[in-house]
């Protein structure tokens, strides 16, 4: 039908200004000054101070926390202020440990408003089984210079999605996250009301205690409560947090439960959020962290425990031959023989470790699977959370 | 140390597409991106139960299984990409008042004819300009079409070389409509005024009101959406850029995943000799760069590689264009449960263009939302019983630059909750209280994943003096540099999905050609 229709009050002006058009183009191109180009616009700047690929810090204080458990106070290096974070990030620690680059995700222990300040606070526990927990507590000095990444992370209070109400269940270290929160909320960089019921075993376990206290002078949206499960106290609760505590301490409010412990907390607090009929919107957890024990997941299959595989690992134009104990995330493999890729959550939820797997077989347990649709169809895998259970050819994004 | 013929810096759709075009022409191609994941802004991000895709509404052009529209015919015959793509089943609804004062509330059904029946009944007397309006579109669309495939021949002033005597003979009206502004033909084509502003809903996507677009620009996007119907794809955007990558295993290439492409390396002379990278220096003598040419020029090419003063010139006459802020939502009941029924609803409260890109050159009063709920064409995209949205706001000025760190978490909740309001007040449909997992990214988000200037998405903005066919018809001279080009958004084609995937496509040519010295 092209050109059947015959146009009203169209004419040869209307064609002489198309035909014009290049040349008008052409004419303000000209026109226009060759003074230097912008380079970084505001916009940028202001992005890149957000979420910097890298952040270069000193330790500058370090507080004994008692417990195996010690604070490290950074100030930043290079004339910048640490980046301001949401209460309840963490940044990813990178250290090299015996030649080999070692990155583990840790919380920000320290309030946004620190970041102001140019300082910005992580706390480290010992965990028997790691590796990097006990090499930073024997390890890091005041003065030493340490590298981690941009805060990442979810685990925050979002105004429009969470009640107002927060009980948040913390056990051991998984309080640091939260005492964030809790001074966010004293600075005024959050608003919401805090219950946290911190269960312990002994009251020299508690971390943190004094500063809540200070927090509670200063704030009455924050409160906490300490549940022992080995030592009966007065003024603390006895037992384990459960539902009836939940409940004795929120009443009958409406309440998002935020959690943020050690995984045996997370096995028991599923069961008490189902008597407790909370649905997914109202109950967050902290990264849960791989699986210690994959041959105890559904669909385990159990004669690759206790095995070594052969693990081929294409990065750019490098392959290694490394091996793999079956019992550990492929991600460690990759750590053991220093050929680790880039990592983040180390719980297979943010992706950033993605690989393609070319050939074999991986085991991967449900609840840490965090892939999106098209990667699980074509064949890509979250080494932090995927167990060898065959021989593999891998391809692993570069990590520098 | 490896030699490749082409290395395309950037898997976005523009770089994702040249490095298909390169490699299916037998070409060693090294695709390199600077984050873990491939695709740009063809991506997606988990959060709970939810699989947020990030910035795919809908792509124009695709058509159906032996009816592919133009985007269609190179993705699917071309790239031979195994997509499955769903038909959404209608245009949009919008919801507002026209300028005349009068409140409508217009869902637009795909197809020709159910869109003039749909108009004519929405605002009488609009049947005949309507039929006007689509004769003047498929005109237009067969006008394009011609010149896209004689874009090889360039005249004295460097311009890609057309047939006037041609285009008079067979695209007359072409020629008188397409470049005059898309209101004024309207209106000369006898177009009632409201329905002037309902067919100006657009507008966002070409981020310019309708006073000052091209006629061809608007009325051949709108024809696409009506004709082939919107679509979108399984596994969304993410997928998207995996196919593309997988495909290109397939044709021999090689990909690096965090990967930065540092600088283009060229000897004394600037003969481009390859491309230091944060995994070490590659050799090629082509590249590629899917970004803004004003990046490139100020900081990925290498002081011996002259950058022409029209380069420069032209960067500086340019503004950069709409950047956005999404709200991701993952709600916790279905479409059914809240009554939803379309998949991309405008409700911009006053339904006029000019007056609606005038708002969204601010960050106060800049009513003009979009929404697009997935469920409506793809029902399994969210677990059972939920649903995935997007609401999105649109700004055509650096309006986020002014906010302190502090602030920026407030400005964010602020802006959501203005358009979370507008929605359910226009929509009456309530989201507000099933709120299970949401995201805000804001142009500083785009700017830290995408580098481009002031976190702009769409490129350079068409202007009056920067029209798509003007720009079309000096492609070549705007990428003087021997061997190597830029692509994506800033391109001639402009922004979105399907533009982006033809100008990579176009800018792999033109490379080819250099290469064989043609």
């Amino acid at each position: 039908m092209a050109g059947e229709i015959k146009l009203k009050g169209f004419g040869v002006k209307d064609m002489l200004y198309f035909s014009g058009k290049p040349a008008e183009r052409e004419k303000f191109i000209q026109n226009t000054p060759a003074k230097p180009l912008t380079e970084q616009y505001e916009t940028n700047r202001k992005a890149s101070e957000r979420h910097p690929v890298k952040q270069r810090f000193v330790i500058k204080d370090i507080i004994d926390r008692g417990q195996d458990v010690k604070s490290f106070v950074f100030e930043s290096l290079e004339n910048r202020l640490p980046s301001f974070f949401r209460a309840g990030q963490y940044v990813v620690v990178r250290q090299i440990i015996d030649g080999k680059l070692i990155a583990r995700p840790i919380s920000i222990s320290s309030g946004p408003e620190d970041a102001l300040n140019g300082k910005m606070e992580i706390t480290v526990k010992r965990n028997p089984n790691g590796y990097m927990s006990g090499w930073i507590l024997d390890h890091w000095k005041k003065g030493d210079e340490v590298v981690t990444s941009g805060p990442q992370g979810t685990f925050y209070y979002e105004k429009y999605r969470d009640c107002r109400n927060v009980a948040a269940v913390c056990g051991g270290s998984g309080i640091t996250p939260v005492l964030s929160m809790a001074k966010a909320i004293a600075s005024g960089d959050e608003d919401f009301e805090l219950t946290i019921l911190y269960g312990s075993r002994t009251r020299k376990d508690i971390l943190f205690e004094a500063d809540f206290k200070k927090i509670m002078e200063r704030t009455k949206k924050v409160k906490l409560i300490s549940v022992l499960s080995d030592e009966k106290l007065s003024g603390y609760e006895q037992g384990f947090v459960g539902a009836d505590l939940i409940r004795k301490y929120m009443g009958q409010k409406e309440f998002s439960l935020f959690a943020s412990g050690p995984q045996g907390m997370y096995r028991f607090l599923d069961q008490e959020v189902e008597k407790l009929g909370l649905d997914e919107k109202h109950y967050r957890k902290e990264i849960f962290g791989a699986s210690h024990e994959p041959w105890k997941e559904a669909g385990y299959p159990a004669d690759a425990r206790n095995r070594y595989f052969h693990v081929t690992v294409k990065m750019c134009d490098r392959t290694y031959d490394i091996e793999a104990d079956s019992n550990e995330t492929l991600l460690v493999a990759f750590e053991r023989a220093g050929v680790a890729g880039p990592n983040r959550c180390r719980g297979g939820i943010c992706g950033y470790c993605r690989s393609k797997l070319l050939s074999g077989e991986v085991f991967i347990p449900e609840d840490t699977d965090g892939r999106r649709q098209a990667d699980k169809a074509y064949g890509y895998i979250h080494p932090c959370a995927s167990f060898p259970v065959s021989d593999l050819v891998l391809e692993v994004p570069n990590n520098k | 140390m490896k030699q490749y013929d082409v290395i395309v810096i950037g898997s976005g759709t523009g770089g994702l597409s040249a490095a298909l075009t390169l490699a299916q022409a037998g070409k060693k191609i090294l695709l390199i991106e600077q984050h873990n994941l491939p695709g740009g802004c063809s991506t997606s991000f988990v959060r709970g139960r939810f699989e947020f895709d990030a910035t795919l509404h809908e792509f124009c052009g695709i058509g159906e299984e032996g009816n592919w529209g133009d985007t269609g015919k190179l993705l699917m015959d071309q790239y031979r990409l195994p997509i499955k793509w769903y038909a959404i089943p209608d245009m949009f609804r919008v919801i507002g008042r026209a300028r005349s004062g009068k409140h409508y509330d217009v869902r637009m059904p795909v197809g020709v004819e159910n869109c003039i029946r749909k108009m004519e009944e929405t605002v009488p007397g609009s049947e005949k300009p309507m039929r006007t309006f689509f004769a003047l579109a498929e005109e237009c669309s067969q006008a394009a079409n011609y010149f896209y495939q004689h874009m090889d021949q360039v005249d004295s002033k460097g311009n890609i070389k057309t047939s006037k005597l041609y285009f008079m003979k067979h695209f007359p009206n072409f020629l008188k409509v397409a470049e005059r502004p898309y209101n004024e033909v309207l209106r000369r084509i006898g177009m009632p005024e409201d329905a002037i502003d309902i067919l100006g809903t657009y507008w966002a996507y070409m981020a310019l009101g309708g006073d000052k677009i091209s006629f061809v620009q608007m009325a051949f996007m709108f024809y696409s959406y009506c004709k082939d119907k919107p679509a979108i794809c399984e596994y969304n955007a993410h997928g998207l850029a995996v196919t593309g990558i997988e495909r290109l295993r397939e044709l021999g290439a090689d990909v690096w995943l965090n990967v930065r492409g540092e600088k283009v390396v060229s000897d004394k002379d600037g003969n481009i000799q390859g491309v230091q990278t944060s995994a070490g220096f590659v050799s090629a003598n082509y590249v590629i760069a899917n970004m803004n040419p004003q990046t490139a020029y100020t900081s990925l090419l290498d002081k011996n590689i002259r950058i022409p003063e029209r380069e420069i010139k032209k960067a500086n006459a340019s503004i950069h264009s709409s950047r956005f802020l999404n709200v991701y939502l993952g709600l916790n009941k279905s479409i059914e449960e809240l009554g939803i029924q379309d998949y991309a609803i405008f409700f911009p409260r006053e339904i006029n263009s000019p007056l609606n890109f005038e708002e969204s050159c601010h960050f106060e009063g800049n009513y003009f939302g979009a929404a697009v709920i997935y469920n409506v064409a793809r029902p399994d995209i969210s677990p059972e019983g939920t649903t995935f949205m997007v609401l999105t706001i649109e700004y055509n000025a650096e309006v986020w630059d002014k906010f302190s760190q502090r602030e920026y978490v407030s400005k964010k909740q602020e802006a959501f909750k203005g358009i979370l309001d507008a929605f359910e007040q226009e929509t009456g449909i309530v989201i507000h209280d099933c709120i299970e997992e949401m995201e805000i990214a804001t142009p500083w988000t785009f700017a830290h994943f995408l580098n481009t200037p002031q976190g702009s998405v769409y490129g350079y903005q068409y202007t009056e003096w920067d029209t798509m066919l003007s720009r079309l018809m000096m492609m070549r001279k705007d990428q003087p540099i021997k061997g190597f080009k830029t692509c994506g958004a800033s391109g001639a084609r402009g922004d979105g999905y399907s533009q982006t995937y033809f100008n990579g496509n176009d800018m792999a040519n033109l490379i080819l050609e250099e290469m064989e010295g043609r």
